[in-house]
This record gives C-alpha cells, sequence and structure tokens, in this order.
C-alpha cells in the first residue's frame, strides 16, 4: 500500500497541478494517449522543482495510462473491461480535482491512492508484462527527473526506486548526448593514462 | 599507487555489463578503488531488494570480499552535508533551490578530497559537472526546464573550490584505458584471429556501447572518438 502525505501544498503547486489534472481528464476523455505522455513530461517539472512527491504519482498514472492507451491492442479482447477501467479513472479523476480545488489534502492523497490501486489492479489482470505499469512508469519519471539535473540518489531517494533501474532506464534515452562535454576523450585518457604510470 | 574514489554508479554500469574483472586487472597495474560505505550500501542494498537485480548484487559482493573495492571506513557524513548544502542551494528556479544532489554522492566528493585521491569515478552526469565545469549546469537546468535559472555564485563558489582539480574519471575512460594497456587483448585474440584489427575495433565499441546503453554518461561521439583514437 502506498503512503502519500497529506501535507499542505504551496498555492503554485495547487494552482499548476489543478490545470494539469484537468488537461490529463480531458486528454483521457479524447484517449489522447500522445497528449497523456506530455502531461506526465510537464508534472515531472513540477515535480521536481517543488520536490513535490504527489506531482510524481499524478505524472506516473498520466504515463501508466498512456502505455495502457498505446497498447490498447493488447486489451482487445477485454474492450468492456478497458472502457469500464478508463470510466472510473476519469471519475475519480473529477473527485482528485474538486478536492485538491477545495484544498482538501486528505481526500486529494486518498484519491491518488485510489487511482493507483485501479491502474494495479487493471494491470495486473489484463497486462502482458511482468513489471506493473506503474513501477515502469516510476522508472521512466525518475529517469527523466534526472535529465532535469537531478543526481540518480536523489531521484531514487525521492522515489523508492532502485538505482540499478533507473541507470537502465537513463541509458536508453537520448539525454547524454545532448550536451558537449568540457573535456574531450583524448584529454581525460592521457590525464587517466597519467594517474596508472604514477608509482 | 593512484586512488579512486568509486561512485555507485559506475559499480552498477560495469556489474550489468559483466566487466567488474576488469576492476582486478587494473588494480594490480596499479589502481586502488575505494567506496565510501554510503555508496556500498547503497549499491548492495537496493540490488538485493530487486528481483531483477539481485545476482548482480552478489557479484558486487564478490568484488568487496576479495578485496578489489575497499570500503572506507571514515565518517565523512557531516562534511558531506556541508557540501550538500551548497550543492543544493546553488541553482534556483522560481525561488525554489534545486536539491541536485544526495549524502551519497556528496561522500563520493568529501572523501575523494580528504583522503587525497586521483579521482573521482562516477558514470553520472550531474556530480561530474559540478566538480569539473559547474559553469555548465546553469545552461543545462535552463534547457531542461525553459525556465530563467538563477544561481547562488556563493554557494556554487563554497562548493567548487573545494573539489577543484579532482580528476572525473566515467567507466568508459577507465575501460578505454584497459583496453589500451591489453586487458582485453586475450579475448580480441581470440574472436578473430585472422582479421584481429576488425574484431579489436568491434570490442572496443562493444564494450563502450554497453557502458552507454547502461547509464553512463558519455555521448555516440565520444564513443566514435575513443575508438578512432585506440582501435
Amino acid at each position: 500500500m502506498v503512503q502519500i502525505s497529506d501535507a499542505p501544498m504551496s498555492e503554485e503547486v495547487c494552482e499548476d497541478l489543478i490545470g494539469t489534472l484537468k488537461k490529463i481528464k480531458s486528454a483521457l476523455e479524447l484517449r489522447d494517449s500522445p497528449k497523456l505522455k506530455e502531461l506526465s513530461d510537464h508534472t515531472i517539472h513540477c515535480s521536481t522543482i517543488h520536490r513535490e512527491k504527489r506531482a510524481v504519482y499524478i505524472a506516473m498514472i498520466a504515463y501508466s495510462l498512456h502505455k495502457i492507451l498505446e497498447k490498447s491492442v493488447i486489451y482487445r479482447h477485454h474492450q468492456e473491461e478497458l472502457n469500464d477501467f478508463l470510466k472510473g479513472v476519469d471519475e475519480n479523476f473529477g473527485a482528485l480535482i474538486a478536492f485538491l480545488e477545495s484544498r482538501d489534502f486528505k481526500k486529494f492523497s486518498e484519491a491518488i491512492v485510489s487511482i493507483l490501486k485501479e491502474i494495479s489492479e487493471f494491470d495486473s489482470s489484463f497486462g502482458k508484462y511482468v513489471e506493473d505499469v506503474l513501477e515502469f512508469a516510476k522508472v521512466k519519471k525518475g529517469a527523466k527527473m534526472y535529465e532535469h539535473g537531478l543526481s540518480l540518489s536523489s531521484v531514487a531517494d525521492m522515489l523508492g526506486v532502485s538505482k540499478w533501474d533507473l541507470m537502465k532506464s537513463v541509458g536508453e534515452t537520448k539525454y547524454h548526448g545532448e550536451f558537449q562535454s568540457p573535456k574531450d576523450v583524448k584529454e581525460r585518457f592521457m590525464n587517466l593514462k597519467k594517474l596508472l604510470e604514477k608509482k | 599507487m593512484a586512488v579512486l574514489v568509486v561512485d555507485s554508479s559506475t559499480i552498477i554500469s560495469c556489474a550489468m555489463n559483466c566487466l567488474l574483472w576488469v576492476f582486478k586487472d587494473l588494480k594490480e597495474r596499479g589502481f586502488k578503488f575505494v567506496v565510501p560505505k554510503g555508496v556500498k550500501r547503497e549499491v548492495i542494498d537496493s540490488g538485493l531488494n530487486s528481483k531483477k537485480f539481485k545476482y548482480e548484487a552478489i557479484r558486487v559482493m564478490e568484488y568487496f570480499n576479495n578485496g578489489v573495492f575497499e570500503e572506507h571506513e571514515m565518517d565523512v557524513k557531516s562534511e558531506a552535508s556541508e557540501m550538500l548544502g551548497y550543492a543544493n542551494s546553488s541553482f534556483y528556479i522560481k525561488h525554489n533551490p534545486l536539491k541536485i544532489l544526495q549524502q551519497a554522492d556528496a561522500e563520493v566528493a568529501v572523501l575523494a578530497k580528504k583522503i587525497h585521491a586521483d579521482a573521482i569515478v562516477t558514470d553520472e552526469k550531474t556530480l561530474r559537472l559540478l566538480v569539473e565545469a559547474p559553469q555548465f549546469i546553469e545552461k543545462m537546468l535552463e534547457h531542461r526546464f525553459h525556465e530563467n535559472v538563477k544561481t547562488n555564485k556563493d554557494a556554487l563558489y563554497n562548493f567548487s573550490r573545494v573539489f577543484e582539480g579532482i580528476n572525473v574519471v566515467r567507466s568508459v575512460d577507465l575501460l578505454a584505458l584497459a583496453y589500451s594497456i591489453g586487458i582485453f587483448d586475450k579475448i580480441a585474440n581470440s574472436c578473430n584471429i585472422s582479421e584481429k584489427k576488425k574484431c579489436s575495433r568491434d570490442l572496443l565499441e562493444g564494450i563502450l556501447f554497453s557502458l552507454r546503453f547502461s547509464g553512463c554518461a558519455v555521448s555516440f561521439k565520444e564513443i566514435e572518438d575513443y575508438v578512432n583514437l585506440l582501435a
């Protein structure tokens, strides 16, 4: 069972999250999978700046829904269950927005737990992969936080995820090619060689 | 003997590619690999708690037991906390400090400084840039967040002046060196005797790419440069 804080959030974070939650709800209604992914990335900006773990959970939920919609062909024999699941999540999103608008942080956190549980149950019943879609989303979002400048230990600590998983996920991204290194490989190699020659 | 303080990221990327044996050979050639207590815990504990990485964690334990990695007993917690304070108050977005480092990262850097180590070995970009080129970080953060980043120059100076001049090495650099001094010759010679050169080149490329795909902060261009330089 996930433990989520019900401590008050700053007004800035609340307003940002309410806006994002409304957009996630619309994207879900339109079954717009790419939009859900985009919104999950936006939420990571917010969670990294404010170190707000509840925002990470929202990002994980949006990403998991994106994956479920993207792979909807997997559920072709379970269309009715998929529709019921999406309808239930949509209703819970309505509640999530209402709780945050009324600054009821306790009920807001409980609603997050409820959506996480719904996703987990649906995935374990009908998903095809051994790895839980939420765990997968957590690692993916963790890699995104690393791209935003946090160290892997910092991300691992915040999300309760293994650094082993994070390293693997980071390796699959293009992030490390984005910036030029301050030293070229020849300089690095020569420096290291000098160290080896040191007696 | 050159002393290198090793971070968990390097141990993990090498363990995932069955390359820990290279550390043993490098030790015999004159490197000493020191690991802070917190880092050892971070690698072993999180690996043992994962079904996926339990076996790798056990293999890492073997390299602590046989003395290739030496756990350092020095308690650097308080100095690390101080450095962590500086690092985590160096960059601000919308008046919020970005907590970019964690205790284990700071322990690596502080231990290296305290024991006068010759280098820090890390595959992570954040710690490397903070030590090697802190001025790059502001630009990197602005690019990622699409927001204005404010740097607290005093805090950043307090961090970077302590670590100025410390070499930062990645697993790809270490493995490229191992390749260049013949540690992989036996494999290169046995994989294709008639076309040794071609095999050597593929071997080096394969090693460096495998580390890249396991999370080592190296670009494809740097891998290409290493292959052209050494193979």
